[in-house]
């Protein structure tokens, strides 16, 4: 395991310092990609003016409502139609046939619904991680082994208590395979939202900072989101070791 | 398909019933019938259980592993209780000497996939002893354990019968698993099926069923049922 992250850590050094030695005896032009130093400069800058904190806060902000509304609702219809055989029959095709419109490509028409302020970028950030989960906790709904609702339902166990006690739980494995899909398309989609209008955050930031050749900020804000999505993934890995300790544990490393 | 046919069976308080017949004979048919998960088409099912005749009041372990795998092993006992309402600590109190008289106290924080078959299903015997019903129906619950298992199995059946004292119906297509455990046999015939022979089992209680199994008592109740019982499988392979 030690052996593992020296090898990774190795390799991350190898390739950054590369990028310097290259970038400062231009053989790679710094103006197209930046230079690790001068990204670390621009970030103690761009932090110390307090400007990384505030537009770092708008966009967090509009990922995590994105994800927790969108994640609530997807939830939510995914056990209404993976338990209501008519309601799922009726509207399943349509929720399918919606899906394959491009969400992104509806940003535009989200901002002038919604205006230029958070409002639309949860909302699109909503959407992606609508689909997302949504589809994730149908599916689980509907592969709950019968055998175990059927014999929990001869303990004594009532319809309320079925779902409480064997369908939720049983979810919960599908559930959480959504929602780190949806961590990814929460940031997607509020930076993107950023982009096509707003005042602040890190998606407009880019913009901006592209449109004045300054790729230095560029780098910076990409590390954030790296940072970001790093952060909200090693989250959800600790919530599922613990939520999913009654599953066996696959070993899949091969050392 | 008519799966059963002209059948009468009376079922008495606190004994120990086997129903055995060929495969594919409608037992598991009867005993659902009987348990009272699907009405028969026709024909009446009376009963007269001491504390309320309802689905709430019956025990069911069918040869599936229906352990919640979310659920350690003490929280798969006390499922039962907790359905009704019992709280925590006191349905914690009331399980704890299931566990223990079948020797699950070790294992009782661990989650079913750290269990062996047998131990999964002795813990599936106590939830269904848990909260208290006056009859358990048991549809073939040792399919697919080794015999060793089995015979282990068995034994922590009785023993838990005899402090019990529960009514349990034993669905079976393994004639000396029936005589083994039994006060009473019934055969079945092949589809539709009906009641073929009832045998009274009286071999000598409290039964070892291993050491029960050499006995002369023994052979010759197999033998008697066997002629009976294997006149239907032969018809049965016919059909």
């Amino acid at each position: 395991m030690i052996k593992l992250y020296l090898l990774r850590a190795a390799l991350i050094f190898t390739v950054v310092f590369s990028w310097e030695i290259l970038a400062a005896g231009h053989y790679i032009d710094p103006f197209y990609v930046s230079q690790p130093s001068r990204i670390l400069n621009d970030l103690i800058a761009f932090y110390s003016s307090g400007d990384l904190v505030k537009h770092l806060r708008i966009t967090l902000k509009a990922a995590l409502w994105g994800l927790a509304i969108g994640g609530f609702i997807g939830v939510a219809f995914g056990f209404l139609l993976g338990r209501i055989k008519l309601l799922a029959d009726v509207i399943e095709p349509i929720v399918t046939a919606l899906y394959g419109i491009p969400k992104l490509a509806l940003a535009p028409i989200f901002i002038l619904w919604f205006g230029v302020g958070i409002e639309s970028k949860i909302f699109l950030s909503g959407l992606l991680v609508f689909y997302l989960v949504f589809f994730s906790t149908f599916s689980g709904v509907r592969s709950v082994d019968p055998q175990l609702i059927g014999a929990v339902r001869l303990l004594g166990a009532n319809r309320v208590q079925i779902m409480l006690k064997v369908i939720f739980p049983s979810s919960v494995p599908w559930i959480l395979a959504g929602v780190r899909g949806g961590i990814g398309a929460s940031l997607i989609g509020a930076i993107v939202g950023e982009y096509m209008g707003a005042s602040a955050g890190i998606g407009w930031m880019i913009m901006y900072a592209t449109s004045f050749f300054q790729t230095d900020r560029v780098m910076s804000c990409i590390f954030l989101l790296l940072l970001i999505g790093l952060t909200l993934n090693i989250l959800l890995k600790n919530a599922e070791q613990y939520l999913l300790r009654w599953r066996p544990k696959l070993d899949f490393s091969t050392n | 398909m008519e799966a059963l046919k002209n059948l009468n069976l009376e079922i008495k308080r606190q004994e120990f019933l086997a129903i055995v017949g060929p495969s594919g004979c409608g037992k598991s048919t009867l005993l659902n019938v009987l348990a009272g998960l699907y009405p028969p088409d026709s024909g009446t099912i009376a009963r007269d259980m001491a504390n309320g005749n309802d689905l709430r009041n019956i025990g069911h372990i069918s040869q599936a592993d229906t352990l919640l795998p979310w659920r350690t092993v003490v929280q798969n006992v006390e499922l039962g209780l907790e359905l009704r309402g019992v709280s925590r600590r006191k349905r914690r109190s009331m399980v704890e000497k299931l566990i223990e008289q079948v020797d699950l106290s070790q294992f009782k924080n661990s989650y079913p996939f750290e269990l062996s078959g047998g131990m999964k299903k002795r813990a599936i015997i106590i939830r269904a002893l848990a909260y208290d019903p006056d009859i358990i129906f048991m549809d073939e619950p040792f399919v697919g354990l080794d015999v060793q298992t089995r015979d282990l199995l068995e034994e922590d059946i009785l023993k838990l019968w005899h402090e019990t004292r529960k009514t349990i119906v034993f669905v079976t297509h393994d004639l000396a698993e029936a005589i083994t455990l039994a006060d009473r046999v019934i055969i079945m015939s092949s589809r539709p099926s009906t009641v073929k022979s009832e045998h009274i089992i009286d071999l000598p209680r409290p039964r070892s069923t291993v050491a029960i199994k050499f006995t002369k008592e023994f052979t010759e109740t197999y033998k008697k049922i066997w002629d009976d019982l294997s006149a239907e499988v032969k018809k049965s392979r016919n059909l």
